[in-house]
């Protein structure tokens, strides 16, 4: 009876271990069946975001960087069709890209939703509150405000014109022109005591490796009416252009207005501290609706 | 009396072994393990096509010269793979999208269960033109 009692209590035994390791493979499947789930739906997301950053990037053709105190804009200016583009991307996303499991949302720097098609072109250096912008998305021409308040947190401003659809028309790069390529008018210049002012260097190259560098490069901003304005003659096969580039009056600091001139511009501003952040055109978010699981940043 | 009860318990025993080999068999067979290198290999490849401009290209070319190149890359995947590429470009007006060319590549057929579908877009940002490529893969 004895032998037989053990027996049976060991026979029970076994069977509940053997019914709790079922429980726990089973569920130990599950667990892995839902992790494959996750990593698949964080991949499609994350591929999805690059998919369309790099068509934004196309379009924008700016490119960012911000490296200790300085910051870049690589820039080809102008620009042909941005806003139609992003009027209609952002409608092609919504109605053919988009699927029941798949979310795809531009933010404005706020975090909130936003129409593509409303995108305004402005990038703020944050808390500073500087802005690099243009008037639309032609990217004719390029600003760089500042309020007088923040005046002295920019220290230093390096701008590079690569032109690519002309040559420098002017001397000393053309001994035979009519004009200087230096003749600010009006001409501010700064001293020690200036309140506002800006040390701007300025270096144009063109496609037949045409080179000038300003000599100039510490200018008065603190004024009223127009700042320091230079009209760089270029010339092309048909005809003579100039590209404006206005330093100063607070709140604007710089003014470049390209005319006709396809460029490559890399505007570089030093400022007097790392410690800021951009706000960039948009923010690109993708989200796997079913998970817990999305990216969001800059696109 | 005390030997029944034995071979009950036995019985019981066994049936016992029996149904937790069936759950683990029926788990792992139920298990589509090779489903999950499915969407591996279709986003690896359309991200190749997408980051290596080939649906750019697509807007320069015509519809047999685009078919002939996107075919020269299924025939790169895996084998076992079968796939169906479909290429849909739209030209964007006012709020409406015109479709005006449309066209698809295959590599054997699918197998109608377990397919994975990848999306890409691609623009003509100039001409305000949108493409979709739309993959399906199965295991063939």
């Amino acid at each position: 009876m004895a032998k037989g009692f053990i027996i049976a209590i060991t026979t029970v035994l076994i069977l509940i271990v053997m019914l709790l390791y079922v429980q726990n493979f089973a569920a130990k499947q599950n667990s892995d069946l839902s992790k494959i789930a996750q990593i698949l739906a964080a991949e499609k997301v994350t591929h999805a975001w690059s998919d369309i950053r790099d068509d934004i990037n196309r379009a924008f053709a700016l490119l960012i960087t911000k490296e200790g105190n300085s910051v870049s804009f690589l820039d080809q200016l102008p620009s042909e069709g941005i806003e139609s583009f992003l009027h209609h991307y952002g409608l092609f996303i919504k109605n053919y890209y988009e699927t029941p499991d798949l979310d795809v949302k531009f933010l404005s720097p706020d975090g909130t939703d936003m129409d593509l098609g409303t995108l305004p072109p402005v990038i703020t250096i944050m808390p500073q509150n500087i802005q690099y912008y243009y008037p639309d998305w032609a990217k004719r021409r390029l600003f760089v405000n500042c309020s007088k308040e923040n005046a002295s947190a920019i220290t230093q401003i390096f701008l590079t014109v690569n032109i690519s659809n002309a040559y420098i028309n002017c001397k000393p790069v053309n001994p035979s022109a009519s004009n200087d390529c230096e003749k600010f008018t009006p001409n501010r210049q700064c001293t020690e005591t200036t309140p506002y002012r800006l040390y701007f260097n300025l270096t144009i190259a063109d496609y037949q490796g045409g080179f000038y560098q300003l000599k100039q490069n510490c200018f008065d901003i603190g004024g009223s009416g127009s700042g320091s304005v230079d009209n760089i003659d270029v010339k092309n096969v048909t005809g003579a252009y100039f590209i404006k580039v206005e330093v100063g009056n607070l709140p604007q600091i710089l003014d470049i207005d390209l005319h006709n001139v396809v460029t490559m511009t890399n505007t570089t501003l030093i400022l007097n501290t790392s410690d800021f952040y951009i706000n960039y055109l948009t923010q690109l978010e993708t989200t796997a609706v079913n998970y817990d699981t999305d990216r969001v940043d800059r696109a | 009396m005390k030997k029944a009860f034995i071979f009950t318990l036995d019985a019981l025993f066994a049936v016992s072994i029996l149904a937790v080999f069936f759950v683990v068999y029926s788990f792992e067979m139920n298990v589509p393990k090779e489903t999950y290198w499915l969407p591996e290999i279709g986003n690896t490849f359309m991200t190749s096509l997408d980051k290596n401009g080939t649906f750019y290209q697509i807007f320069s070319q015509s519809d047999g010269d685009a078919k002939a190149m996107l075919s020269s890359y299924l025939d790169k995947l895996p084998r076992n793979v079968n796939a169906d590429l479909a290429v849909n470009i739209s030209h964007g007006s006012g709020d409406i999208f015109t479709r005006t060319r449309s066209f698809h590549v295959t590599r054997g057929a699918l197998s109608g269960t377990q397919e994975t579908h990848i999306k890409r877009v691609f623009a003509n940002i100039q001409n305000a033109d949108f493409g979709l490529a739309e993959l399906v893969i199965s295991y063939g």
